[in-house]
């Protein structure tokens, strides 16, 4: 179940979002290659212009010249224009398809495999990572094909001045290559790391603007800021090691390949001394040599950019790389023909292990829910209550036992229908920015979408419509960030009327009424019961009141059942419910 | 739609400095934090100097080199002997003080970064809560992220560039003018052309980079509203939708982006072409006045010759001034930033003395929107020592006296005393450090429980840390994590419960041992025999000391010493529990609901 093979080898990898652009990755170096080979047939030109124009007073043909010269400037122009413009298509492409690729993955992977990676390195990957890539991708495109050219051709040109020469630079290449590689592999190790310490960065500032009260009442901020400090140090030290020992790597290229210069000089001597080498061919030779020096700093220039750009397509592709299963072996789905008895939601002998954890968060829970009837769900904070849902969710692979809706297993389910057929409300009240309307149209079909009166009565059901009517723009008021521009309270009823609109099999009240004063909270009760007639209800709460009216009420105690039955046989025979009973009508009195 | 009406930048100043494409001030502003670093300056231009020159001899004493060779028989060994040592030393040096000049400007322009970074954290602390409450995390984060990583790239590649392109640029000037005056000047005569062409073109690639660095920043504050809330968009079948919309969003961005990439690319492509057809002008009209006798081949020659040395730099030096739009462009973001208003300096302040604990407001008037006033002239005077429950239904204004009262919010009118102490004329973490608060939403961040309980007091010895969290009836559960009080909480405790975060915030609370407290629904997500527990360990901590409790269940607060309720933004009773029984007012009619409930 461990997803090895895509941190090993981020490139390959990647290679699918690559290859929409094959045709800019194959044309854009080409044409920068005729650029390059325009570049050098203008002087080749202006030379003859010289050598045959002047030489023959032929007026007309400098003109033709000078002419062929302007068309030959005019197509180079073209050219690498036309390489400019697919490297931007490419590289912008390929972080664009990456980026909503990173972006499906957080969609659609559940929390049990998503959360060891963190909110905060997520949105560094989904940004700062993909910059890297898209630059790499860039800068490949405009440089690959020009120095190599220059670099090969001048290597030709020396083989066919003097061979016993040439060999010498020959060596120096491998030994380029070596240095390039060794000089990565300790780059790409502190490029990783710092783009951890990126992560933890990112993380502090996330936190010091979501917890900017805490902070500030507790007068923590010169705390903060020196910590901050620290990281924002210690992140500046990866980056600049990082950037010092990567920017070797021009000035080595260039020192081997300059030491192969003077080797080529020293040598030449004998041979000029002996006739086998003439003054102008060590004169071409050098000059050779020197293109070939100032194109490996080039690529050596575009060598740099690789260690960072493949860190972080190692980090990118290890989220592209997670699967969306919780079990290894979706066995094949049933056709469904749902067996009477197997209607509603059924927990049968389920129990979960948090990945981290040793112990089990919940122990074998079974209960079966007919349509109609709710469930409470009671127990003390931490005894699985929240587990329950995150099970019931998918957030979190059971580890044994089954959940059933109207008779399909959960492991074979498919993702989305399983979600179809629940309505939930989280126990923190979150909207998202927008209008009203977008944050209750959530779960419904696009294609059909309500009437205001659907809405309205969703909203009345859910006790929120007196304050919505209030609201400059009654459905159609903005959302803040998160909701922030509602109160508590406010927020709870919206994101009830938001489940309430949803037509589901199961209805999960995860203690969604916590802020509510008790009047509001028993109309809403009442309303939930008369819109849920058909659905299996599941109410967790901290309060008797609240769940003494299901059908079923299950007692959690560290994960597993202290007690299932109503609020009656409870009373009588589960001595943890009649603690919690008794505690609540002591505090009534 | 959906997307791009919700997504709008809220405050106009921000926006303003956002839309204007002026650069001078955005260099005015960057030169101090790169004159912070004289030595490294110094560094760079110095290496920068000599790595210069040492690649400008090279090629002299290589040609020297090749001078010696004469012909076979002829090759002045004890001269090539003599220049072959000195152009490997030259070459050395160039190579090494290239990379001392590389290492010198990473060093620099990171350190340029991180200081800018630092400097804008901080002041995200100084702003006022309104700003951060209305603020997109994803586009402040994007700031001090992505914009200053463009800022560090940018500043790197001109401090490489400048000081090697400005020597090669003035070595050619030189050589041309000591050759031929006039060809200089005919030279120079292109470059307002050159100049034009890199102007045209990076004031507006800084035009779209800054479109760019504002997409990138909303595509984020789209990512960081969603990231952590990625369950709820599964299980309402969002995934789908949200798709569509992050790929709006993301389709913008790659619009622009690649509008600014290819834009600011055109700089190189388009100076050579410029100095292409300066050569190929210089080269027609060169030869057609040789033609004419006017000049010799060898003067043709070396004209075009030094057309091309000079074009390079030129080159290079506009290639760089486009790049650097984009860092310009980060940088307008992150002084934008830095302009924000921050909370009025409070320094000089005298510190806030508890003794008693008397609160009183005075015609306090408060709105969130200037066309929506929410209180208007609230007046309550709390004694020393007493436990004060404020009630009311939600919306009515409960949490806005909290804001008012922890100065995250001022007042727009009138005052709030603490002890006869206006608490504007304190310092605002003398105020603050005097009360302890506990919010509904529970606050944690990514550390260690035990670093999470000690926040507030990190002198704290395990044995006060743990009896704090037996206090807030936190211990229990606590040991039972993987670590015990070790477990580091990943992503700010995402990996508890609602409840168990909120006994950890207690458990803060309790250890802070504060003057005056605020439960604003701090046990709304806990069970009742634990709320029970925590009370009591709250009426323990607080005894002699004047609270505050919010709270939704009246059964609660029914021995506070004096209940406030609120409507609309309004004290409209207040007394004791059994005084507005009696009154029959609007606490009666919550309480009856309540007990009517509880009867049926």
């Amino acid at each position: 179940m461990k997803d090895h093979s895509p941190v090993q080898k981020p490139l390959r990898n990647l290679l699918p979002y690559l290859k929409p652009y094959r045709l800019q990755l194959c044309l854009g170096p080409l044409f920068k290659l005729v650029e390059a080979v325009i570049e050098l047939l203008i002087p080749m030109v202006m030379a003859r212009m010289i050598d045959i124009g002047v030489a023959r007073h032929d007026r007309q043909y400098l003109w033709s010249h000078g002419l062929l010269l302007l068309g030959l400037v005019i197509i180079g122009l073209i050219f690498s224009l036309s390489c400019q413009y697919m490297a931007s298509v490419a590289s912008q492409g390929v972080g664009t398809r990456l980026r909503t690729a990173v972006y499906e993955q957080i969609l659609m992977i559940p929390k049990a495999k998503l959360q060891p990676i963190g909110s905060a390195s997520l949105l560094n990957r989904i940004t700062g990572d993909i910059n890297q890539i898209q630059l790499a991708v860039a800068m490949t495109i405009r440089l690959l094909s020009r120095a190599p050219f220059l670099a090969i051709g001048g290597m030709i040109m020396s083989f066919i001045i003097e061979p016993r020469l040439a060999v010498i630079l020959l060596l120096t290449v491998p030994v380029a290559a070596v240095l390039l590689y060794v000089i990565m592999r300790a780059t790409v190790t502190v490029f990783k790391l710092a783009q951890k310490q990126t992560d933890k960065v990112m993380t502090l500032i996330r936190d010091n603007i979501s917890g900017a009260r805490v902070i500030r009442s507790l007068a923590k901020e010169p705390h903060e800021q020196a910590y901050f400090g620290e990281n924002n140090n210690k992140l500046n030290q990866l980056l600049t090691r990082a950037g010092q020992i990567s920017s070797l790597m021009n000035p080595l290229t260039s020192l081997l390949f300059n030491g192969g210069i003077v080797f080529v000089i020293w040598k030449s001597g004998a041979l000029v001394d002996t006739g086998q080498l003439r003054q102008g061919d060590v004169l071409a030779l050098a000059n050779y040599l020197g293109q070939i020096v100032l194109a490996m700093m080039v690529v050596a220039n575009l060598v740099i950019l690789f260690p960072r750009a493949y860190a972080s397509s190692g980090r990118v592709t290890e989220v592209l790389g997670l699967k969306a299963d919780l079990w290894p072996a979706p066995k094949p789905a049933d056709p469904a023909h749902i067996k009477p008895e197997s209607v509603g939601l059924v927990f049968n002998q389920v129990s979960l292990t948090y990945p981290a954890n040793r112990e089990p968060s919940l122990e074998q829970i079974s209960f079966r829910l007919k349509p109609g009837e709710q469930l409470g769900v009671i127990g003390a904070t931490g005894s699985g209550k929240s587990t329950l849902i995150a099970a019931l969710l998918r957030e979190y692979a059971i580890s044994r036992g089954d959940i059933t809706i109207n008779g399909q297993s959960i492991k074979q389910a498919a993702v989305s229908d399983w979600h179809r057929q629940i309505a939930w409300v989280p126990q923190k009240a979150v909207l998202f920015s927008g209008s009203l309307r977008s944050n209750l149209l959530w779960g419904l079909p696009q294609d059909a979408p309500p009437d205001d009166q659907d809405l309205w009565s969703a909203l009345q059901d859910a006790q929120a419509a007196d304050f919505v009517r209030l609201l400059p723009g009654g459905l159609d008021a903005a959302v803040d960030r998160g909701g922030q521009n509602f109160s508590g309270g406010q927020r709870q009823r919206l994101t009830i009327a938001r489940a309430l609109l949803k037509r589901a099999s199961i209805y999960v009240f995860d203690d969604s009424s916590s802020a509510l004063d008790y009047a509001t909270d028993l109309a809403l009760r009442q309303a939930v019961r008369r819109r849920t007639r058909q659905a299996c209800v599941v109410i967790i709460s901290q309060r008797v009141y609240q769940v003494r009216e299901a059908e079923q009420i299950l007692v959690l105690d560290n994960g597993h059942m202290a007690g299932l039955g109503t609020h009656q046989t409870l009373l009588q025979h589960c001595p943890l419910y009649q603690d919690i009973a008794r505690s609540q009508e002591a505090a009534a009195q | 739609m959906r997307l791009t009406k919700s997504l709008k930048i809220h405050d106009t100043q921000d926006q303003n400095q956002l839309n204007s494409t002026d650069q001078r001030p955005i260099w005015r502003r960057l030169l101090p934090y790169i004159l912070q670093q004289p030595g490294w300056l110094m560094a760079v231009a110095v290496t920068g100097i000599i790595s210069s020159l040492s690649a400008l001899l090279a090629p002299w004493l290589l040609g020297k080199a090749i001078d010696t060779l004469l012909g076979k028989g002829a090759v002045r060994w004890k001269p090539l002997a003599g220049l072959i040592l000195p152009l490997a030393l030259t070459y050395l040096a160039s190579a090494l003080f290239q990379w001392l000049m590389t290492a010198s400007s990473v060093r620099l322009s990171n350190q340029v970064a991180t200081s800018l970074r630092k400097a804008s954290f901080d002041r995200l602390t100084r702003l006022p809560l309104s700003f951060l409450d209305q603020k997109g995390k994803g586009d402040l984060l994007s700031r001090l992220t992505t914009d200053l990583d463009a800022v560090n790239d940018g500043l790197n590649l001109l401090l490489n560039q400048l000081f090697s392109s400005l020597i090669l640029l003035v070595g050619s000037l030189v050589m041309m003018f000591a050759a031929s005056p006039w060809i200089t000047i005919l030279m120079l005569a292109i470059m307002p052309f050159n100049f034009l062409v890199t102007r045209f073109i990076s004031s507006n690639s800084h035009h779209m980079f800054m479109e760019q660095a504002n997409l990138a920043g909303r595509l984020n504050s789209y990512v960081d509203e969603r990231v952590e809330q990625a369950d709820l968009l599964r299980a309402f079948n969002q995934e789908e939708i949200s798709r569509q919309d992050f790929h709006q969003l993301n389709e913008e961005l790659y619009v622009v982006g690649q509008k600014a990439q290819f834009f600011s690319s055109l700089t190189n492509p388009g100076t050579r072409f410029v100095n292409n057809i300066a050569y190929v002008a210089v080269g027609l009209a060169a030869t057609l006045n040789a033609l004419a006798g006017r000049i010799t081949i060898g003067q043709v020659s070396q004209l075009l010759n030094y057309t091309l040395q000079f074009a390079k730099p030129v080159n290079e030096l506009s290639a760089v001034t486009t790049q650097l739009q984009n860092s310009l462009a980060g940088a307008r973001r992150v002084f934008a930033l830095m302009d924000q208003p921050e909370e009025s300096d409070d320094a000089s302040l005298p510190e806030l003395k508890v003794s008693a604990g008397a609160v009183s407001f005075a015609e306090v008037r408060f709105s969130y929107r200037p066309d929506r006033p929410l209180i208007t002239g609230l007046n309550l005077d709390i004694r020393p020592d007493a436990s004060v429950a404020i009630v009311g239904p939600t919306g009515a204004g409960k949490t806005t006296l909290v804001n008012l009262l922890m100065r995250f919010y001022d007042p727009t009118g009138g005052q709030i005393f603490i002890d006869q102490q206006n608490i504007t004329s304190v310092t605002r973490s003398s105020l603050r450090r005097s009360i302890g608060m506990v919010l509904q939403d529970s606050w944690l961040f990514a550390g260690s429980v035990r670093d999470n309980l000690a926040y507030g007091r990190p002198g704290a010895s395990d044995a006060e840390i743990i009896s704090a969290a037996r206090a807030a009836c936190a211990d229990e559960f606590i040991r039972r994590l993987p670590q015990g009080y070790d477990t580091v909480l990943s992503d700010s405790g995402s990996n508890l419960s609602q409840g168990e975060k909120q006994l950890l915030t207690i458990a803060r609370v309790m250890l802070l041992n504060p003057r005056l407290l605020i439960l604003d629904e701090a046990t709304s997500n806990i069970d009742t025999r634990t709320e029970i527990l925590v009370q009591q360990a709250f009426l323990r901590l607080m005894e002699g000391r004047t609270s505050f409790i919010i709270a939704h269940r009246l059964s609660t607060i029914r021995n506070a010493s004096l209940i406030i309720v609120m409507n609309q933004g309004s004290i409209v009773e207040q007394g004791t529990h059994d005084s507005l029984l009696q009154e029959k007012g609007l606490y009666y009619k919550l309480y009856e609901s309540q007990f009517a409930g509880r009867e049926a």
